[in-house]
């Protein structure tokens, strides 16, 4: 009895537990595995202040990269635009560049990921919601 | 005193119905364990029997007790483990928390100060970015 009640509290801290990106080849970035979060601004918002956006969940990540910080974020980030279903990018030169790629939904949830990059400035930002398109986030994002 | 006498002012107790449920307990014992003389012998059969008799009745009331006692431990478990994971899972569904170099900062107002930079850095662009965009979807 005792050990059904353990197994069934550890199963509910388990699932709730869950981070949002898990899954994806970044994720080590969002988790300050490759850059200390004391040299990042990191923004993590859920629920009602992103209902404006039709987003349920946001969360961002802007610091300075060193080259090699930076090849290894953009390594990550090229795994998980291979999973991409929709991309958008810009790049201008070796030194600017801007990727969004919406990554398939899981159930209704639909979820993007972008990495922008200006020189050593890189802004990761991953996003879910009920945003159906890029496009559609786009506009949302921009009004 | 020997144990003979005590058992036999115990016998005597018993029958006079003043004896305590140890006192009980210690005669069954001796009739269990004890060789008794001829004149004991239709005592001793009682004393078995009854020891006997007694076994299931303490069973039969301790052990719904007990499930009883398990059945409430365990919905008290499982009722605290729910209402805990229901408030951390209500606070987490409005979260609003930004980490700048490290420091926490809970101010709603900053939060989204920086949400709204990020966002910013994600469409913001060179006159190009809106062209791109609607070439790419339209």
């Amino acid at each position: 009895m005792d050990r059904r009640i353990i197994l069934f509290l550890m199963f509910l801290f388990s699932v709730v537990g869950m981070q949002a990106q898990t899954g994806l080849a970044i994720n080590p970035v969002f988790k300050g595995a490759v850059i200390p979060a004391s040299r990042m601004v990191e923004t993590s918002v859920r629920g009602r202040s992103l209902s404006q956006y039709h987003l349920s969940y946001y969360h961002s990540l802007r610091f300075e990269a060193s080259k090699k910080e930076l090849l290894t974020i953009n390594s990550l980030f090229d795994q998980d635009r291979k999973q991409a279903i929709e991309t958008y990018r810009i790049k201008k030169g070796s030194q600017t560049g801007k990727f969004i790629i919406s990554l398939p939904p899981q159930g209704r949830t639909h979820r993007f990921l972008c990495l922008s990059f200006q020189n050593a400035n890189v802004t990761l930002v991953y996003m879910e919601g009920s945003v159906g398109s890029l496009r559609e986030l786009r506009k949302l994002l921009e009004n | 005193m020997n144990q003979q006498d005590d058992i036999q002012q115990l016998v005597n107790r018993f029958f006079e119905g003043d004896t305590t449920l140890a006192e009980e307990h210690r005669l069954y014992e001796y009739f269990r364990t004890h060789e008794v003389s001829e004149e004991w012998k239709p005592l001793r059969q009682m004393f078995l029997d009854m020891e006997v008799v007694s076994i299931p009745k303490t069973k039969a009331t301790v052990k719904p007790l007990r499930h009883w006692h398990q059945s409430l431990m365990a919905a008290a478990a499982i009722f605290i483990g729910v209402i805990v994971v229901s408030i951390w899972f209500v606070h987490r569904q409005n979260t609003c928390v930004a980490y700048i170099y490290g420091q926490k900062v809970t101010d709603r107002a900053v939060v989204m100060h920086e949400v709204r930079n990020t966002m910013g850095i994600v469409t913001e662009g060179n006159p190009g970015v809106d062209h791109e965009l609607k070439g790419l979807f339209e």
